[in-house]
């Protein structure tokens, strides 16, 4: 737009002059930022996946019977279809197989679930503090276990329940709040309306449901140690039964998750834009919040409520990587999946005899590392 | 092409429009003008969808309220007066965000959108911002971004709100001016809510006069901009002087003055 543009038919001319030359290059560096712009999200996909691969070595590897990497790639080998002949000694591959890779296996999709979800409800509701127990499903998930434990249910109940009381939990939130914001509709702040109604409700929620669990929780005090040692989480006696119980849900939310990375790119310029910009945001809202909570509820449902993961690893991901849910969502979820696996190395290592419990160690570790990275990166903090 | 009929929108008790009709023909280019409160923004954007409203709305012959979002994006793009600009993406990604309305649900960007948007950035001068981010940008160059976002959605209506606020005098002009030839150049039908009379005069088609949620006078700029129209709405003395070549332009008195100025 050059201001000292001529009038008329020469102004036509000066315009079709400037977009030739223009068209040969924006072609150009078409090519180079499409590139470029993948590279970089390529890249922050590849160094978390290969993070990750390690962290599951490691996780398979350390423990009280140090076991050699040779018998971790034999034990898997004897997994595979025609495998070939390999030997292990026995005592490794039942370490293996049988204790420590369920284990890897299950942290790794509960790391997966809860940051991938605290990564979708942190764009979805375009609240930074966000994460994926933010509409109910700790306080429905620790109701539904709570229940189970005090009346003496099968263990094999407490996965159900929680999972149960966590979509409960949220069912509950999503109908208040979204009901409210259509009552209140002042036109204009519909969209916004909707969101801070649905966040309120999960508060009131949230401490409904609490409140429930804590009464139950003490007046059964003989339940108390176990009640506790559910709710503050862990991955001990993981089995591949479990695994096959949540595999299924952490497949569909994480596809519908990521299915949704660009229309939460969208949303980053608003409600009101996206919505002119084609976007159905309530419709959006909801589908994001059922996938990124099927996957949350079913995590908490086999590990207890591990904290802090849904909300440092998206975060750290967002001050490395950008803030574009294109590369965010993935990454979180990888990232998110070795965070678990470390921290529950630590939770099993640190101490000879007991574990700690993995909540311990996320927010041990995550916060500083968190604080570390918010120093280093501040310049680049952006939570829209 | 678009089509009011008695528009009523209310926030709670105030009533922000009060039977707005309106229609606007095909490359049209209407300015909504009127005192502040008097209803240009809420009717902007009751047009681009952001609000249901009682009343009847039509675009391109079919009732807006049965157009999906994805429908109603295909034929408005509505650039707010103050649009929200993530202050880390890049000039680029934010014009490609245009392109969603004609993105399947989970698709993302061809190398077609690509093109599409960085020939925009080319046109409005902005092949330098491809890659920045928008936290650098100048309110000139945001504008202009805004402006390249909705011209991504290949819509053939156009509504801006306020479009110049943020510009200098010589932006300004340059800004509409752009306006202008993309609207010839694509026949765009446009409505534009804007405070500067003398620019509205200038670039406008028709101008509709709104005060206080109702249409005062709906004109070519000569029949609506007159001093006793003009000074009743606003409640000021206002004065339009017709230039040497032919320009109205548009002048407030200011009240305490009028009398020794007609000395």
């Amino acid at each position: 737009m050059a201001r000292d543009a001529p009038a008329g038919r020469d102004r036509a001319m000066a315009a079709r002059d400037r977009i030739r030359p223009g068209r040969l290059l924006s072609g150009v560096a078409s090519a180079v930022l499409i590139a470029s712009g993948r590279r970089r999200g390529g890249r922050a996909v590849i160094i978390a996946t290969a993070v990750l691969i390690l962290a599951l070595a490691a996780g398979v590897a350390i423990g009280p019977v140090a076991v050699p990497f040779g018998a971790i790639a034999g034990t898997l080998a004897q997994h595979l279809p025609w495998h070939p002949a390999v030997s292990v000694p026995r005592l490794y591959s039942a370490i293996i197989w049988q204790i420590r890779l369920p284990r890897v296996v299950l942290g790794a999709l509960v790391g997966a679930m809860l940051a991938g979800g605290g990564a979708a409800y942190q764009g979805v509701f375009r609240n930074p503090l966000a994460d994926p127990y933010l509409l109910g499903v700790a306080a429905g998930a620790g109701l539904g276990a709570t229940a189970v434990i005090i009346t003496g249910g099968s263990p094999s109940l407490l996965p159900v329940a929680a999972f149960g009381g966590a979509i409960g939990a949220v069912g509950l939130t999503y109908s208040l709040g979204a009901g409210a914001g259509r009552r209140g509709e002042d036109a204009g702040q519909r969209g916004a309306a909707g969101t801070a109604s649905i966040l309120l409700a999960g508060v009131a929620v949230a401490a409904l449901l609490t409140a429930a669990q804590t009464y139950l929780q003490q007046a059964h005090s003989q339940a108390l140690q176990s009640i506790y040692s559910w709710i503050l989480g862990g991955l001990s006696g993981a089995t591949w039964g479990q695994v096959k119980l949540i595999i299924g849900y952490a497949i569909v939310s994480a596809a519908v998750l990521l299915a949704h990375r660009r229309l939460l790119d969208v949303l980053r310029v608003g409600e009101a834009e996206a919505g002119t910009l084609g976007v159905n945001v309530p419709r959006l809202r909801l589908v994001v919040v059922v996938a990124a909570t099927l996957g949350a509820a079913a995590a908490v449902s086999v590990s207890g409520l591990i904290g802090f993961v849904g909300i440092i690893v998206p975060h750290a991901v967002r001050l490395i990587a950008g803030p574009s849910y294109r590369v965010l969502l993935p990454v979180s979820m990888i990232g998110g999946a070795a965070f678990v696996v470390l921290a529950d190395i630590a939770a099993r290592t640190v101490q000879p005899d007991t574990e700690i419990p993995i909540g311990v160690i996320t927010a041990v570790i995550g916060a500083p590392f968190f604080l570390f990275v918010l120093r280093s990166r501040r310049a680049r903090a952006d939570s829209s | 092409m678009i089509g009011v009929d008695d528009l009523r929108v209310s926030f709670g008790t105030v009533v922000a429009l009060d039977g707005v009709s309106v229609s606007v023909a095909r490359g049209e280019w209407v300015a909504l003008i009127g005192p502040n409160g008097a209803g240009k923004t809420t009717m902007l954007r009751a047009i681009g969808g952001i609000f249901g409203s009682a009343g009847g709305i039509s675009l391109a012959g079919v009732p807006a309220r049965r157009l999906s979002h994805r429908r109603r994006a295909r034929l408005i793009a509505y650039v707010p007066q103050h649009p929200r600009l993530p202050a880390e993406m890049s000039g680029l990604d934010y014009v490609l965000l245009g392109r969603t309305p004609h993105l399947g649900y989970f698709a993302v960007e061809s190398r077609d959108d690509h093109r599409i948007c960085l020939d925009l950035l080319d046109r409005m001068g902005l092949t330098d911002m491809a890659g920045r981010r928008l936290a650098t940008m100048s309110g000139g160059e945001a504008q202009r971004l805004v402006l390249a976002r909705a011209l991504a959605q290949q819509a053939p209506i156009l509504l801006l709100d306020e479009p110049t606020s943020a510009l200098d005098l010589g932006r300004r002009v340059d800004a509409l001016e752009l306006v202008d030839e993309l609207r010839k150049e694509r026949s765009l039908t446009v409505i534009s809510a804007i405070h500067d009379l003398t620019l509205a005069g200038q670039f406008a088609d028709r101008l509709v006069l709104l005060d206080r949620g109702r249409v005062a006078a709906d004109g070519a700029p000569s029949a609506v901009l007159r001093d006793d129209l003009l000074s009743g709405t606003f409640g000021t003395g206002v004065g339009v002087l017709r230039t040497p070549d032919g320009e109205l332009a548009v002048i407030s008195h200011r009240s305490g003055q009028s009398a020794a100025r007609k000395r």
